[in-house]
């Protein structure tokens, strides 16, 4: 009865360290998590931050911030009085057609300056896509301290309309 | 001490039992974020400006050449270090090395973009390979890369359609545009349209082209 208990209990010891280790390898499987999309980026993004040895945007903001700024001129131009009081930039919403060339953008006293050219197409008369609105503009962004966006100002200067 | 070891035996098996749905149940599949979707554009548009128009196997030299390429084309703000901005990184070395990419960062755009593995003893003409990365002689690099000036029109990307199959991966079809102007910025139009699809299968390091299409399109 005694070795029946000790060869219970060995194998119940065993069975503790086994458990938490399959459920660990369980988690690291190649097989695709469900946070394999958006987790692992973050990952990725953390790792990048720790590789670069200065203050800059990844890719990912980079093009989060752009998509922002397409969203703002778009709500801009039907709403003309955009409050941007608590804003998150990467919740906007923009139309594809609406976009930004790759913006010269600069970090200054810890705000982030994106400053370029904004354009709208549409197709023509003649079915041909042109472009409908043609914007400067400047947007500021400042980065909270959890490392979200929050949009400071902005400004969209119109450089006129196709004829 | 009997009941001891059966409270333990029970735990145990509570432990096993515990661990073993998350071993057997197929994963969730997540779909893609609106961050992923943005960066499968920018990374189709990067793509067509470099001329680079479907899927294929590659030698390494070509691929670490590739994946520099794209780095330099699509992220060089976000990625790239001057020797006129971090001299100490450039040092004893000659001064034609004006940029420095990762070693991290290359390879995981090798896999990612071009689903190859980088060989440390293939290296493109103009680059060095140092202990952290890569160091490239800009003109050495770009001497036998044909000039494509639309490459700097500019361009966007419409997603027409993305489903998502039961194994997570994803198939975007979609539309990248360019746009040229005749006269004066005010006038540009539709200079090159290419329709695309491409096919994005998630992985622990992100999410991975495996292979794509990119469809030069007739104009007028």
């Amino acid at each position: 009865m005694k070795t029946c208990l000790r060869t219970i209990a060995i194998l119940a010891l065993l069975a503790l360290c086994c458990a938490p280790s399959a459920a660990f390898a369980a988690q690291g499987s190649p097989a695709p998590a469900p946070e394999t999309g958006s987790a692992s980026s973050d990952a990725g993004e953390e790792e990048l931050r720790v590789v670069l040895p200065e203050v800059r945007l990844t890719l990912n903001e980079r093009l989060m911030l752009q998509h922002a700024i397409c969203a703002l001129w778009h709500q801009s131009l039907t709403q003309p009085t955009v409050n941007i009081e608590g804003i998150d930039p990467f919740t906007l919403e923009a139309p594809e057609h609406i976009f930004v060339d790759p913006p010269s953008a600069f970090d200054y006293d810890g705000e982030w300056y994106f400053e370029g050219l904004i354009r709208r197409m549409a197709p023509g008369a003649d079915g041909i896509e042109r472009i409908e609105l043609l914007n400067g503009f400047i947007v500021r962004f400042s980065r909270q301290a959890d490392g979200s966006f929050r949009i400071v100002s902005f400004n969209f200067e119109p450089l006129g309309e196709a004829g | 001490m009997k009941k001891m070891l059966a409270s333990l035996f029970a735990l145990a098996l509570f432990c096993l039992l515990s661990a073993s749905p998350a071993c057997s149940a197929p994963a969730e599949k997540a779909a893609p974020t609106k961050q992923d979707v943005l960066v499968m554009k920018h990374t189709m548009l990067t793509l067509w400006d470099l001329g680079i128009t479907e899927a294929r196997a590659m030698p390494p030299v070509e691929l670490c050449r590739n994946a520099l390429s794209f780095l330099m084309r699509g992220e060089f703000s976000t990625s790239a270090e001057l020797s006129s901005m971090h001299p100490a990184r450039f040092a004893n070395l000659p001064e034609k090395f004006g940029a420095f990419f990762h070693k991290k960062l290359v390879e995981k755009t090798a896999r990612l973009v071009f689903n190859g593995w980088t060989d440390e003893n293939a290296l493109p003409e103009g680059v060095f390979l140092g202990a952290e990365g890569y160091y490239v002689d800009m003109e050495a690099f770009h001497k036998d890369i044909p000039v494509n000036d639309d490459m700097w029109l500019p361009s966007y990307a419409a997603v027409e359609s993305m489903i998502q199959q039961a194994d997570g991966t994803v198939i975007l079809n979609g539309r990248l545009r360019r746009f040229k102007s005749a006269e004066s910025i005010h006038d540009e139009f539709l200079w090159a349209a290419a329709p695309f699809m491409a096919r994005f299968v998630p992985t622990e390091e992100g999410w991975q082209l495996t292979s794509f299409v990119i469809t030069a399109e007739a104009m007028g």
